[in-house]
């Protein structure tokens, strides 16, 4: 090691004596005339203490936790100790809190737009060396350490730390990077601990730099505060370390990190069986080479996790999105601002667009009653419960319905306690936490799903009395544009028949009609997704709740099979008559119309994997023809576009369906997709599947009205040739 | 109850960081977090600037095609701006190295890009994992910008300022050690603190470069707003650079300072208004040694037509004067927005309870709305509330000054029709 400012790390297990190695090699690279700076970086914070005549300095965390960055200045923090020598602390949470390697991640980032280390000749890092998550890497990262020392003693598992610290320096530096000075080895005395240690040096491939042997010097040292290069006493103590200021000063050399397998460590320290160098680099490089070739990001392919399909969403905006439909309750989002935010336009966004398009207030789109703790810097090193419970206190005290918690991944990986949290709740006011944990706990319909059914487990009441005649809707979810104008075309169906809604779990109820979910006889589904089965088949379990077979209706077909049998249900079929009758009526009336527009035309449609019976059935009913289907089937499941795959020919795409061929060969209309840009059809009209679908008899109409226009109105608009335009200026 | 009175939750310096970074022209900005992380930025990001299509290779035969609904792509997905790693919970566990490792992969071979940014989601920063090494060896120095911690609560500004500090260290200083300085004409200005999340940043940008133009002063860079590499390559050329935000801006014009020697100011406030519009200008032409006499010209002018329309609503109804409003924005837009209209329409501020002109995000005028106030929302920071802009609109600089008495006068006069 030469050149400019020299940055050493000094890594060891926890309680090994690295603090005092290091202080005391500090004092003597100052001594030597060197401008040095000690970090200490860990949660203990006590690793500058001899140097700074045993006092302890206030951490970069602590104060970064009080003022605010902007007005944060290095000097607050920055002790300067004995000889001169620039002293900081990391610092970082209480045990069991909060996340120490975060903590050093941000202490970094302070000192780095500070410029500290460019005041300074010699800069060591103090790390405890037994934590292996990334903050705690940090130092070993290659814009920081230039040289590593170990400090071990001859005790086993004080060399395996060692080891471990040789392998985090591998997996940075590859088989080739050359950053480890050696050994500091610091005796505790015990009988073979020499030899263990020699052993270990010599499989490992490293020197021992330093042999401090078991001396009354640091007893005394600490005693007085102060470091044994500062006492007159014990010269020998003070030689080992001024001869390793010395060698660090003329370069020391550097070695690969050739880190051992357990099982070889455990030969080589435990049963004196040394493997020789060869042997050990052959049975590294081997093991390597039977690990397979890194991928270009340096990772080896078994040290990939099993392939796992991307997570759609978070479970985290599923829940909290799901939980403000519970309409006179507070939702609070444990989580960073940013988490909250995509929430709250993820529900916000369809109460901007219907009140813009259509002039519809949405109150729970508009204003959700949602909030959320704002976990910042600081709770993300020192843990947010704190921040948590004074946010729920606050919430509880305004008694609203209840309080729901939903957490972020975020306080998920910092392990925040969410406990006693719940315990917080009041007669008036139930609290919930779902612990979603962001995406931890899985996508944005586990979330969903994890929302429902705590709701339910805390809310629910098993004693409530009946409502004969009534129903609850049960996964209505998300903030869909048509949520409403579903709910009420359904209630004004049922209505008719004189069956009731008691609940809408959870399009939108409040706190008590949550409770009183039992009062009615039948649950409906929403709408027939594996996540609304999995959740009908919880409340089954859980609650014995009793499902009508089929979900929400889509389309004509569906919608009269659909009264009819919830009326023998409730022993008023007699009453789906006269509703099916008038609503026939009305649908033929409307078809009959359509029809000298839309009949003979051709349409093909890709689409996703999701049943489209209420719309071929409606186009068929005007006299249209689909002549090709492809299903971009995500999920690999079973296809589901129909009931009745003989009506068209069905295909799955993938990217290479030639789609404008099919298109030509089929000679089609009309050409539908999820989305309109998907497909260029020359000579067709194109126009998207509606994203929602309306329940209830008319749900194709409004679509074939739109069809009937688009063909009527054939001139598609010089516009569309300007895309050639934007290529040119655009490019 | 809840009384649905909660504030909306606004952006924090995670979309900061993000539009920021996509203020950069022909740059890729790699989420490295979960989906649930993207969805927001991909989704808002493509309406905020007209750029080109995206084109990725698909099938076999490794055709390009525009990113669309039906690109499965696993770090595109559907949507072409912000792609993302896709995180899940065991790569908190087991690190993200090489999900990042795959998807620059990925971009590297299949994207034309001048920049690379990849940004840590809040998750994703807890870990620390040294993704600039990651980058480093797979795309080599130059034009890959790491943003490790894009913050945790912090302000939108922050986020902005930090990945602008970013962009020029690491960067930035890489260009400018290759670059021949341009033989130069006239006086030069780079722009610091415009962000592409404004409400008409194409508006904006266009008038200050107008307004600078008539001061015969040329815009050299608008830093992460619609900015090239190329521009970002010739910053240290300007002869002053312009802080519109000081929040945003501060930190990288010291940077630049320190680095190029660029002297800057710190604007007093968003040239909201014809009098912050007229000071800012003349605080910047005096620095730069050059006349501001035609932008003045052109402002009295408009101040004339606007007189006319104003005094017309005003012989009617004796309003604007006393019309109560309220301003809900970042610091520096209600400090602008409230001097303008106290100042030159004789407005009141109040609160938005009570306030008859109300400005702010669609939001805010929404959750009014819901409470049947009779008020006009004019909207003046995004999300907006739906409106496709065509023609690029400002409430800066002279046109933004009319633009806005525009509304004002026409929110004034449908409100004139309910009394």
């Amino acid at each position: 090691m030469s050149g400019a400012r020299k940055e050493i790390a000094v890594y060891g297990k926890g309680g090994i004596g690295k603090s005092t190695v290091c202080a005391n090699l500090a004092a003597a690279l100052a001594a030597a005339g060197q401008r040095v700076l000690q970090i200490g970086c860990d949660p203990k914070h006590d690793s500058t203490r001899l140097l700074m005549g045993g006092r302890i300095l206030p951490t970069v965390l602590d104060y970064l936790r009080q003022v605010p960055e902007d007005r944060a200045r290095l000097e607050d923090v920055l002790g300067t100790g004995t000889l001169g020598i620039g002293c900081i602390e990391a610092g970082g949470p209480k045990p069991g809190v909060g996340c120490a390697g975060r903590g050093i991640i941000t202490a970094f980032e302070f000192l780095e737009r500070g410029h500290v280390k460019e005041r300074y000749d010699t800069v060591l890092y103090d790390v405890l060396g037994d934590v292996v998550c990334g903050g705690f890497a940090v130092p070993i990262r290659r814009e920081y350490a230039k040289a590593i020392f170990l400090v071990t003693s001859g005790e086993f598992m004080a060399i395996y730390a060692a080891n471990n610290i040789l392998r985090g320096i591998r997996n940075f530096d590859g088989e080739n990077g050359r950053r480890v000075a050696g050994i500091v080895f610091n005796a505790r005395g015990l009988p073979g601990e020499e030899e263990r240690v020699s052993r270990f040096a010599r499989a490992a491939g490293i020197p021992i730099c330093a042999r401090i042997p078991k001396s009354e010097a640091f007893a005394a040292a600490e005693a007085r505060g102060c470091t044994v290069m500062e006492m007159e006493e014990y010269p020998s103590v003070r030689r080992i370390f001024a001869e390793l200021a010395e060698r660090i000063a003329d370069g020391l050399p550097l070695y690969a990190a050739g880190p051992m397998e357990d099982g070889e460590l455990e030969a080589c320290v435990l049963e004196g069986r040394l493997p020789d160098r060869t042997e050990t680099e052959k049975s590294v490089k081997t093991a390597e080479t039977a690990r397979g070739p890194e991928t270009a990001a340096g990772i080896r392919e078994e040290d990939r996790p099993a392939a796992r399909p991307p997570l759609f969403g978070c479970a985290f905006t599923g829940a909290a999105t799901t939980a403000v439909h519970l309409t006179d309750a507070r939702v609070i989002a444990h989580s960073p601002r940013a988490c909250a935010f995509y929430t709250w336009q993820n529900i916000s966004s369809p109460g901007r667009r219907n009140l813009f398009h259509r002039g519809i207030l949405m109150p729970s789109a508009l204003s959700p009653n949602f909030s959320c703790t704002e976990i910042g810097q600081t709770e993300a090193v020192f843990g947010g419960e704190e921040k948590l419970r004074g946010t729920v206190e606050e919430a509880v005290a305004e008694r609203p319905g209840a309080v729901v918690v939903v957490t972020s991944c975020v306080s998920g990986i910092i392990g925040d306690s969410t406990g006693g949290i719940e315990e917080l709740s009041t007669p008036e006011t139930p609290v919930v936490v779902l612990k979603a944990d962001g995406d931890i706990s899985g996508d944005y319909m586990s979330g969903i799903e994890l929302c429902l059914r705590g709701l339910a487990e805390k809310l629910v009441d098993r004693e409530t009395a009946m409502r004969p005649m009534s129903v609850n809707l049960i996964g209505e979810t998300g903030v869909a544009n048509d949520l409403d104008v579903n709910f009420e075309i359904i209630r004004d169906l049922l209505g008719r028949m004189g069956i009731g809604v008691n609940c809408r779990f959870l399009g939108g109820a409040t706190v008590d009609e949550v409770r009183g979910l039992l009062a009615a006889p039948l649950n409906v589904l929403a709408s027939d997704g594996e996540d609304n089965r999995r959740l009908q088949t919880w409340l089954e379990q859980t609650f014995g709740c009793r499902f009508f077979d089929r979900p929400l209706p889509v389309g004509f077909r569906e919608t009269k099979r659909f009264l009819e049998e919830i009326g023998d249900r409730f022993g008023c079929r007699e009453k789906a008559g006269p509703v099916i009758r008038d609503e026939k009526k009305r649908y033929e009336a409307e078809i009959a119309e359509l029809r000298p527009l839309l009949a003979g035309k051709k349409i093909l449609m890709t689409t996703i994997n999701a049943g489209m019976d209420w719309l071929m059935d409606a186009a068929e009913d005007a006299g249209m023809e689909f002549v090709w289907v492809g299903v971009l089937n995500y999920l690999g499941t079973e296809l589901c576009v129909t009931e009745r795959p003989d009506r068209c020919p069905i295909e799955e795409l993938d990217g290479n369906t030639p789609l404008e061929k099919k298109i030509a060969e089929r000679k089609a209309d009309i050409v539908l997709s999820n989305y309109t840009s998907s497909v260029t059809a020359e000579g067709a009209v194109t126009d998207a599947i509606p994203m929602g679908r309306q329940v209830g008899f008319r749900s194709g109409i409004p679509v074939l009205r739109r069809w009937a226009r688009l063909l009527e109105k054939r001139r598609e608009g010089e516009w569309v040739r300007d895309r050639a335009l934007f290529e040119k200026y655009y490019a | 109850m809840t009384g649905r009175c909660l504030k909306s939750i606004t952006p924090d310096s995670l979309t900061g960081v993000i539009f920021a970074l996509e203020g950069m022209r022909n740059t890729v900005v790699l989420l490295n977090g979960p989906m649930g992380c993207r969805f927001y930025h991909s989704t808002t990001s493509r309406f905020l600037l007209t750029r080109p299509l995206l084109k990725l290779p698909v099938g076999e035969s490794g055709e390009k095609v525009p990113v669309d609904y039906n690109c499965l792509n696993s770090w595109f997905f559907r949507q072409e701006r912000v792609p993302c790693t896709c995180l899940d919970g065991f790569d908190y566990v087991y690190g993200t190295k090489e999900k990042v490792g795959e998807a620059l992969t990925f971009i590297r071979n299949s994207v034309d890009f001048d920049l690379l940014a990849v940004v840590n989601s809040p998750g994703a920063s807890l870990i620390g994992d040294d993704l600039r090494e990651t980058a480093g060896k797979i795309l080599g120095p130059g034009r890959t910008v790491i943003v490790e911690t894009a913050g945790f609560s912090e302000t939108f500004a922050f986020g902005w300022s930090r990945a602008a500090m970013a962009l020029l260290e690491q960067v930035g200083t890489e260009l400018w050690r290759k670059r021949q300085p341009e033989k130069r004409t006239g006086k030069r200005v780079n722009l610091l603190g415009l962000s592409i999340w404004q409400r008409y940043f194409e508006g904006d940008l266009a008038e200050l470069r107008r307004l600078f133009a008539l001061c015969g002063v040329q815009v050299n860079a608008a830093l992460c707003a619609d900015c090239s590499a190329d521009e970002l390559a010739r910053m240290p050329e300007a002869d002053l650079n312009v802080v519109l935000d000081p929040e945003a801006g501060t930190a990288a014009a010291r940077f630049l300072e320190d680095r190029c020697g660029t002297p800057y100011v710190v604007c007093g406030g968003l040239p909201i208004g014809f009098s912050a519009t007229e000071r800012m200008f003349e605080e910047i032409c005096a620095a730069l040694g050059v006349s501001c006499l035609a932008l003045k010209e052109e402002s009295e002018r408009a101040r004339a037509r606007a007189w006319y329309r104003i005094d017309q609503v005003f012989a009617t109804s004796g309003k604007p004067r006393g019309v109560t409003f309220c301003v809900e924005g970042s610091a520096v837009q209600e400090q602008a927005y409230t001097a303008f209209l106290t100042d030159y329409l004789g407005m009141e501020p109040a609160e938005p309870e009570q306030a008859e002109l109300v400005f702010g995000d669609a939001n805010l005028i929404a959750g009014l709305m819901l409470k049947n106030r009779r008020f006009c929302g004019i909207e003046i920071s995004l999300p907006g509330m739906g409106y496709i802009d065509l023609v690029p609109k400002t409430h800066l600089g002279i046109r933004g000054a009319l633009f806005l008495i525009e509304q004002v006068l026409n929110g004034l006069m449908s409100r004139l029709q309910d009394e």
